[in-house]
């Protein structure tokens, strides 16, 4: 039974400028207990603060927030790349994490070697890749430019093919970080239904956007993520009433400043 | 479960929960060897793309290079080019080994920073996928003695198989290097310059393209650079001399506690490095 769940998780994130990263910065700290670095104190981000949730199977939740909320934290934290410094996670199903819809591809090798590279780092095996390279293919709709090395292609085709490979993972939760839909209007449509498929495989669907249509779309849920904190969870059209107002809010504060 | 990844607060640790992590983690990597190994292959072709030698040109590089230095020195050191030939080429194939690993084994998170914030591996994928890209360039080099073996007529028989254990050696230390100077390298970034400063002098001091009988008076300062006894545990086998009992008692010993102190270290930073990254 896929599930997710999260107990009082938090997230320190250390910023690591060019004086922190320095080794003699460190180790001239160390020998001076400290002293030397007046004013330049580490600094700490807390991206997440005592987030505490349940997911179950069926969920299609959608992540609102204002930039650096915390959005993406969470779903570092939610797909195993962030492990917190506070808290439990407990995840039960296999993660397809989709952020970056240009990662693993190499420009310099023809499409069918991206698909097995692209492929590998999502976690495909090799042969499951190579068994689904011709089926990945029709859907990227690239035809003989497959053969061609991927620098000649346009950013609507290396979308498709980024996108034909990621919709091919069958996973139980599936993590999607905005700006997912691209290519042309036709290659959309198709799109769409390919995600479709996608999303009711999956058992649980996270998903963070600023769109309100795309959230619309696709989530049911929604949960609302204010500098580091869950402010809201509960059906779609709540939250973001919610989060509307309260943003208006702000801004009518800002003015009145 | 008690969590304290958290290396910055200085959270209390759990050892035994730590230390189970950082195996697994090691474990898990292992079993995913058709990444490591695809993606180490794809960047010794991704250096040479659209050359004709491909990644052969490393290989006619070091061929030249050696050929060079093993008639130059010979004539210098008043040496048998047909001994030192194939001693300096064997010199110069291992420590291109010797030093890819040392150097690049503080570059592996940074080099990936982009695959480790976009997908959860084991974080030692990385380690091994430093282990199999030196060894694929490695495989290219070693032609190099191959045809200086043929020239000369050499070859080391039965003894040349005692390079395997040695070999190996060389390998795991490269992986356990890794787990220490990837995270450190990761977090400090002075390390990779430094590491690169220290491979350069290393390869002067220790017996790369020069014989250490050379030195008699020096024998002290030769038998102290645990370096020399790496190379000796691999190069002596392929000349057909058996490494002395002291080159393998040294190696195994600096194994062992690179292996002990990479554990421990790997274990106890694995969870910060996609922070640092």
């Amino acid at each position: 039974m896929t599930s997710i769940r999260l107990h009082d998780v938090s997230v320190d994130l250390p910023i690591l400028n060019a004086g922190s990263r320095s080794l003699r910065n460190n180790l001239l700290s160390a020998a001076t207990g400290g002293k030397i670095r007046r004013g330049e104190k580490k600094i700490i981000v807390r991206a997440l603060d005592g987030v505490s949730l349940e997911l179950t199977q069926g969920t299609r939740v959608g992540l609102v927030g204002h930039n650096g909320a915390g959005k993406t934290t969470l779903l570092r934290v939610l797909a195993g790349i962030f492990e917190p410094t506070g808290g439990q996670v407990i995840t039960v199903g296999k993660i397809a994490p989709i952020f970056d819809i240009s990662f693993g591809m190499d420009p310099e090798i023809s499409g069918w070697d991206n698909i097995i590279l692209r492929g590998i780092l999502l976690g495909l095996g090799i042969d499951e890749i190579r068994a689904r390279q011709q089926e990945i293919a029709e859907v990227s709709e690239l035809g003989e430019f497959l053969d061609m090395p991927l620098r000649t292609y346009s950013g609507g085709m290396t979308t498709r093919l980024a996108f034909a490979v990621s919709t091919s993972i069958r996973a139980d939760i599936l993590l999607i970080d905005e700006g997912i839909g691209a290519g042309d209007a036709a290659f959309f449509q198709k799109a769409k239904k390919l995600l479709r498929t996608f999303v009711e495989d999956a058992g649980i669907l996270v998903l963070a956007s600023h769109s309100d249509d795309l959230l619309r779309e696709w989530c049911e849920t929604a949960i609302w993520l204010d500098q580091g904190r869950v402010r809201g969870h509960g059906p779609l059209e709540e939250i973001l009433r919610a989060y509307h107002t309260a943003l208006a809010e702000t801004s009518d504060c800002t003015y009145s400043l | 479960m008690k969590n304290c990844s958290n290396a910055i607060s200085g959270v209390p640790c759990d050892w035994p929960y730590l230390l189970r992590r950082g195996l697994g983690d090691i474990v898990q990597a292992l079993a995913r060897r058709e990444v490591w190994m695809y993606l180490g292959v794809q960047e010794v072709r991704k250096q040479y793309r659209r050359s004709i030698l491909g990644p052969f040109w490393l290989t006619l590089n070091m061929g030249i290079l050696v050929g060079a230095l093993g008639w130059f020195y010979s004539q210098i050191f008043g040496q048998n080019i047909a001994y030192f030939l194939p001693y300096v080429s064997l010199g110069f194939i291992f420590w291109g080994l010797i030093g890819g690993l040392l150097n690049e084994s503080c570059l592996i998170y940074t080099a990936s920073a982009a695959s480790i914030r976009q997908t959860a591996m084991p974080l030692s994928v990385y380690a091994y996928q430093l282990v199999w890209r030196q060894l694929v360039i490695f495989a290219h080099n070693f032609s190099i003695f191959v045809i200086v073996a043929l020239v000369f007529g050499i070859w080391p028989g039965a003894t040349g198989l005692l390079v395997i254990p040695g070999f190996l050696l060389l390998l795991v230390n490269g992986f356990f290097l890794g787990l220490i100077l990837g995270p450190l390298g990761t977090r400090f970034r002075d390390i990779p310059p430094i590491m690169a400063s220290v491979t350069q002098i290393l390869f002067f001091l220790t017996p790369v393209f020069w014989v250490p009988s050379s030195l008699p008076e020096r024998a002290v300062f030769i038998a102290t650079n645990p370096f020399y006894h790496f190379l000796a545990v691999v190069r002596q086998p392929l000349l057909g001399e058996v490494p002395t009992g002291l080159n393998w008692g040294v190696c195994l010993i600096l194994t062992t506690a690179n292996a002990a102190l990479a554990t421990f270290f790997f274990s106890r930073f694995r969870s910060r490095i996609p922070y640092w990254a």
